[in-house]
């Protein structure tokens, strides 16, 4: 899980990483996006203004060009008709002032006329007149005198003057004279009707020359001038059009500018910032749609970021709360720093960095090779066998930490973690400190079986009559404490005896030893038969070494010290019993009898005794009371066999009923107490040999299995008969097992008859079970039951029939 | 075809249980049994099944020993190990060569146990 989140960090990194760049990136591409498209625009729209503007201006000049040049032809043509208009004047007047003086004047007159008029205008280069005859009369030139002047005469041969002589009205002509442009006016001088002669004016065009020039010049100033207005014109144009236009595109891009801004934002997962609109063109459109896809996404977004903050809050809250201590380890042993708190806690470092496995768990060199083994394994198989078969060949799942506040139980689990195409990348050990739990596991478990001993020991006491377990408790007392003082030392006071193999020796040692050995085989039989499980126990394990030291199989100083451990804790078992009988109890003489038994015994004996003195019915009656005041029902006396069945029969898992008769009869307790140890053994017997398994005595038809104790008062004394309706026993398979033992020779055995046979069963050591168990088996059952029998004088008895049951018959005398 | 069976234990009445199951359950040809590690390297010698079972304790030669001589001889051997022996035991197993690993004790009443047992035939034969 930690992985994953760790995962999850650098992963989240990397994308911070990568947003960076793409910032950065997508501030380029909007600085550049924004360069170009105003650049594009920019120069679209200045493109387009120049060429408008170029146009328009051009047309404007154009126009007046034509406009100048119009005017220039007209300045032209308006001094020409001037010039020809004064030349033809001057010529027509001059003629015709001189055609009243030609015949009559002298010709100083008409040389006075002509110079005066050339020396009217600087323009007039020459003034001519010739008669019709063409013979020059006078020959003006500005500054000429009448002196200087010699008449001409012969007649003008040169092509200007044959053209003049051919007019008859006011002519003019360009020609040239001395290498200047020169009109000349020639009108012919008429007197009635007769062409005298031909006046003839050469005027400069040199000053209408200059004139145009002038003009061309003012008409070239004129188009100069317009042409550099038109440049500036332009140029301001290109100026405003370039000024105009960023603004334009500006204005057109700003708002495209901070779309692409948001884009580039969203794009980089900032859903956050709100997307401006204004106006209502498309742009502004597209800004509407966009903020609406914005805040959608924002929303789902923000919606998915806090449920991943929540479920990161989540992991994180459980990491640190877990006892588990989470960390990852590499293939050549590394440990990864990443890790839980609690690993480092567990484990009892700061910080993991740096450190190998083999210094986290404090591994020795054998661990760590056999780790180093484990890894080759993994490697080798990880992707092919189930993980779990691998872990559980893991070294180390569990074992003890030294540290300073004590050794700590550890328990790791190993995880693979593999990257996308299955190959391992490391190993995760999830570690626990099992150590509380492992103590909170033993104590408890210690503590259960405590009470269930208790329990067990409280249900024994509570569940018998009260005198009964006060009876027992004495009993058991004092067996104990003659095993106590028996075994109280070292000193074993007879021989070894373990080579000496049958037992049937009547030696002193044997009957010191099998006292011993009645006494633990007693208390065990009434411990269970009351429940009290611990004690039976004991005493069965107290038995078997008794047995063995009785059977030679082991030497008194190989057994000695457990049997004395074994003695300590029964008297040890049997002290808790008495602490919890008087706990529930109270006092334990005065418990079961109200009136202490010594007194109830006192009343008895004097009853007895007095027996022969009472005279009257009435005092025979009252001692006769007196001695019955301790007697009880059989049924109340007998209350601990039923137990006994009940129990015996769960244990062997045998249906049995138990029944006692006559129920409500009155019986001395004393009586039953002589019987008591023969009736612990026979009732026994009766259900784990006597009565069948369930399924046989299913299928043999016989129903439940009873065991009846039955009393009857006989001539001679009194008689208990445990009855059974089990298989019966089979004298001559008693026999084959006698000889098979050893305890009898196949001679001897040819000569026993069915009775005799019968009484094999008496015989100490006697057996038909393969195992000695809790209940029965080592066949000193029986032998004991007729030995304390016989202790009072009685006898033990028992008939059976195969297949029907068997009757054993407890004889005592009165 | 069936897939071939060698079975090494030294148990005959676990020998007899899991040649039932490979037969029956399995359909595995149970070609040969033996047991112990001397017959086991000779079975596989003679047999050269595609897999065989190997007990760890047996007599004359143990498992491993046998385990040894039979990737030397054949390292392609399919060799599953059937032990009540611990841990490092197998582990030696796998490092050593064995394909994969079954722990006693064999309770073919034990649902998991079958489970795992079926499951391990089915990784042994995925290569």
């Amino acid at each position: 899980m930690d992985s994953k989140i760790q995962s999850g960090n650098t992963e989240t990194f990397h994308i911070h990483n990568h947003a960076g760049a793409m910032e950065r990136d997508s501030s380029r591409l909007l600085s550049q996006s924004k360069s170009g498209l105003r650049k594009k625009l920019f120069r679209s729209v200045s493109l387009q203004l120049a060429i408008v503007l170029g146009a328009v201006f051009l047309i404007v000049m154009s126009l007046e060009l034509l406009r100048i040049h119009r005017d220039f032809h007209r300045t032209q043509e308006k001094i020409a008709k001037v010039i020809v208009l004064n030349g033809s004047r001057l010529a027509q007047r001059t003629a015709m002032s001189l055609a009243s003086l030609v015949n009559n004047a002298p010709y100083t007159t008409i040389f006075q006329i002509m110079s005066t008029t050339v020396a009217t205008d600087p323009d007039i280069l020459y003034g001519i007149y010739m008669d019709a005859d063409r013979k020059p009369l006078v020959s003006v030139r500005p500054g000429d005198t009448l002196s200087s002047f010699s008449p001409l005469v012969a007649p003008l041969e040169d092509a200007m003057s044959l053209w003049v002589s051919g007019i008859t009205k006011v002519q003019f002509r360009s020609v040239r004279d001395n290498g200047v442009s020169v009109i000349e006016f020639a009108a012919p001088v008429e007197k009635n009707g007769t062409i005298l002669g031909f006046v003839r004016f050469g005027i400069s065009v040199e000053s209408m020359n200059l004139d145009l020039h002038e003009s061309r010049v003012a008409w070239r100033k004129t188009k100069e001038l317009t042409f550099s207005l038109f440049l500036l014109l332009a140029f301001s144009a290109l100026i405003m059009a370039l000024w105009s236009s960023s603004e334009l595109s500006e204005r057109i891009t700003k708002p495209i500018r901070a779309l692409t801004g948001s884009a580039i934002r969203i794009a980089n997962g900032d859903y956050r910032a709100e997307i401006q609109s204004s106006g209502e063109d498309e742009i502004a459109a597209l800004a509407v749609a966009f903020e609406t896809m914005r805040t959608r996404i924002h929303g789902y977004t923000s919606e998915l970021q806090s449920m991943v903050d929540q479920r990161v809050k989540q992991v994180r809250d459980i990491l640190n709360n877990v006892r588990q201590g989470l960390f990852t380890f590499n293939l050549d042993l590394t440990v990864n720093s990443d890790c839980s708190s609690s690993a480092l806690e567990i484990l009892g470092f700061e910080d993991l960095t740096g450190r190998t496995l083999s210094q986290v768990f404090r591994m020795g060199s054998h661990d760590e090779s056999l780790f180093r083994d484990w890894i080759e394994v993994v490697l080798k198989n990880h992707q092919v066998l189930r993980w779990e078969k691998l872990a559980k060949l893991a070294p180390c799942q569990d074992f003890l930490l030294p540290r300073a506040s004590g050794e700590r139980q550890v328990r790791v689990a190993y995880q693979k973690i593999v990257d996308a195409g299955g190959g391992l990348i490391c190993i995760m050990a999830l570690i626990e400190d099992v150590t509380e739990a492992r103590l909170l596991k033993t104590r408890i478990e210690d503590e259960k079986i405590l009470l269930e001993k208790k329990v067990e020991t409280i249900l024994g006491i509570t569940c018998n009559p009260p005198e009964v377990i006060v009876e027992f408790l004495k009993d058991s007392a004092t067996r104990i404490n003659s095993l106590l003082q028996k075994f109280g030392n070292m000193d074993y006071p007879f021989v070894d005896k373990r080579r000496k193999k049958r037992v049937n020796d009547d030696t002193d040692s044997k009957v010191w030893i099998r006292t011993a050995y009645k006494d633990c085989h007693t208390i065990k039989g009434n411990a269970g038969a009351f429940g009290f499980g611990t004690l039976m126990e004991l005493a069965h394990e107290l038995e078997n070494r008794l047995d063995e030291i009785i059977r030679g199989k082991a030497t008194w100083s190989e057994s000695f010290p457990l049997v004395r451990k074994l003695i300590g804790e029964m008297h040890e078992e049997c002290q808790r019993m008495r602490e919890i009988h008087s706990m529930l109890i109270g006092n334990s003489e005065e418990a079961y009898v109200r009136v202490p038994e010594s007194k109830l015994l006192k009343i008895r004996h004097l009853a007895e005794k007095s027996q022969s003195l009472a005279l009257s019915p009435d005092l025979l009656t009252l001692v006769e009371y007196c001695k019955r005041v301790s007697y009880r029902g059989l049924l109340s006396l007998t209350r601990k066999y039923q137990d006994l069945i009940a129990r015996t029969a769960a244990k062997t898992g045998k249906d049995v009923v138990f029944s006692v008769a006559p129920q409500d009869l009155e019986l001395d307790p004393e009586l039953l107490f002589r019987a008591d140890e023969a009736l612990i053994h026979l009732l026994r017997n009766a259900v784990v040999h006597g009565i069948e398994e369930n399924r046989s005595a299913a299928f043999l038809k016989k129903g439940i299995g009873r065991v009846d104790l039955a009393y009857s008062r006989t001539y001679g004394g009194h008689e208990f008969s445990v009855r059974d309706n089990g298989q019966g026993i089979d004298p001559d398979a008693l026999l084959e097992r006698a000889v098979a033992s050893g305890i009898l020779s196949p001679e001897a055995a040819m000569t026993l008859g069915e009775k005799d046979k019968l009484q094999l069963i008496f015989y100490p050591g006697f057996t038909t079970s393969e195992k000695p168990d809790s209940l029965s088996g080592r066949g000193m059952g029986l032998s004991i039951a007729r030995e304390s029998i016989a202790a009072f004088g009685g006898s033990l008895t028992l008939e059976t029939r195969i297949g029907e049951g068997t009757v054993f018959t407890i004889s005592l005398p009165v | 075809m069936k897939r071939t069976v060698v079975i090494v234990d030294d148990s005959k009445f676990l020998l007899r249980v899991m040649q039932l199951y490979f037969e029956k359950t399995m359909d595995f040809e149970v070609v040969a049994t033996g047991v112990n590690g001397v017959q086991a390297v000779e079975l596989y010698r003679r047999f050269q099944p595609d897999l065989i079972c190997l007990d760890l304790t047996m007599p004359i030669k143990d498992g491993e020993e046998a385990l040894v001589e039979i990737i030397t001889e054949f390292p392609l051997a399919r060799v599953l190990i059937i032990s009540a022996l611990g841990g490092p035991s197998i582990l030696r197993c796998m490092k050593l060569g064995a394909k994969a690993y079954l722990e006693k004790p064999f309770r073919l009443e034990d649902e998991e146990f079958q489970k795992d047992f079926k499951h391990t035939l089915l990784e042994l034969f995925t290569k």
